[in-house]
């Protein structure tokens, strides 16, 4: 599994009420939650965010409160990959739950600047920054995280598991 | 309390509401002219009862003072524990019991 796209930078310990604000938690519909993405620290996100692009920031990324709807959020605006130094724990896991692909990686999250054009190698961990031709090595996700992101999260993947013992 | 500030007390749990209650806690808080909500989430993650509208101030007993986290993202949060929290509502602005 592959992404490429545009980086879009943010900085240290960007929080889950950055990521999709609590006034919007009254919706699970990713759609919606999309069109209020990081719009506590970045009105424009929305308007700039193509298909494909790939969310870039340092420490922490998705601390504070425990709510699917960041991650959520944060693929349904198109994003394909988020790369941090390093992500909070819970958000990590709910990103993987959902089926949204991150990478940890802090010499590429440190490296790669705003705009510049990024592809990632999810099997092997390896990121091309194509803009400053430069590789990275991410750590890869292991193969049964891998299988729950291609079934578009654990809701995917448990019901593939349950249609395999059935078949 | 302050006459510009608005006081909300939520205990944390069943256990600690009806032990408020049986100290006689509520008739103190309310006779002082705040409101006391039964344990919920509320204005902690900007849900309701209290909500920070632009340019408000509050002095929270919670744990996140993230950007917009209680409210309006111009809105601002400080974190305290119960007796800043308490002696800030008598006197309208951050201060300590040892002021009152």
């Amino acid at each position: 599994m592959k992404a490429q796209g545009k980086a879009i930078k943010y900085g240290d310990n960007v929080d889950t009420d950055v990521i999709i604000p609590a006034r919007y938690l009254n919706t699970s519909d990713p759609n919606e939650l999309a069109k209020h993405c990081m719009e506590d620290i970045d009105t424009e996100f929305v308007s700039k965010v193509q298909k494909g692009d790939i969310m870039v920031a340092g420490k922490n990324f998705g601390c504070g409160s425990s709510r699917e709807h960041a991650p959520i959020a944060i693929k349904a605006s198109g994003i394909s990959c988020v790369i941090a130094e390093t992500f909070a724990r819970i958000f990590y896991r709910n990103a993987i739950n959902i089926g949204l692909p991150i990478i940890e990686c802090p010499e590429a999250a440190m490296d790669i600047s705003d705009g510049d054009t990024v592809s990632i190698d999810f099997d092997t961990g390896k990121i091309v920054n194509i803009t400053k031709n430069k590789e990275y090595m991410g750590v890869p996700f292991p193969e049964f995280m891998q299988e729950i992101i291609a079934a578009d999260g654990l809701i995917g993947y448990i019901k593939k598991q349950q249609g395999n013992k059935e078949a | 309390m302050h006459k510009d500030v608005r006081c909300i007390i939520i205990p944390a749990t069943q256990k600690i509401w009806k032990q408020a209650m049986s100290e006689g806690l509520f008739d103190i808080f309310i006779d002082a002219g705040a409101a006391v909500s039964t344990p919920t989430c509320g204005p902690c993650l900007g849900g309701h009862m209290g909500i920070l509208a632009k340019g408000e101030r509050a002095v929270a007993t919670t744990n996140r003072n993230f950007v917009g986290r209680m409210g309006h993202p111009e809105s601002e949060i400080y974190l305290a524990g119960p007796a800043i929290a308490a002696a800030s509502a008598v006197l309208g602005r951050i201060g300590s019991p040892d002021e009152i």
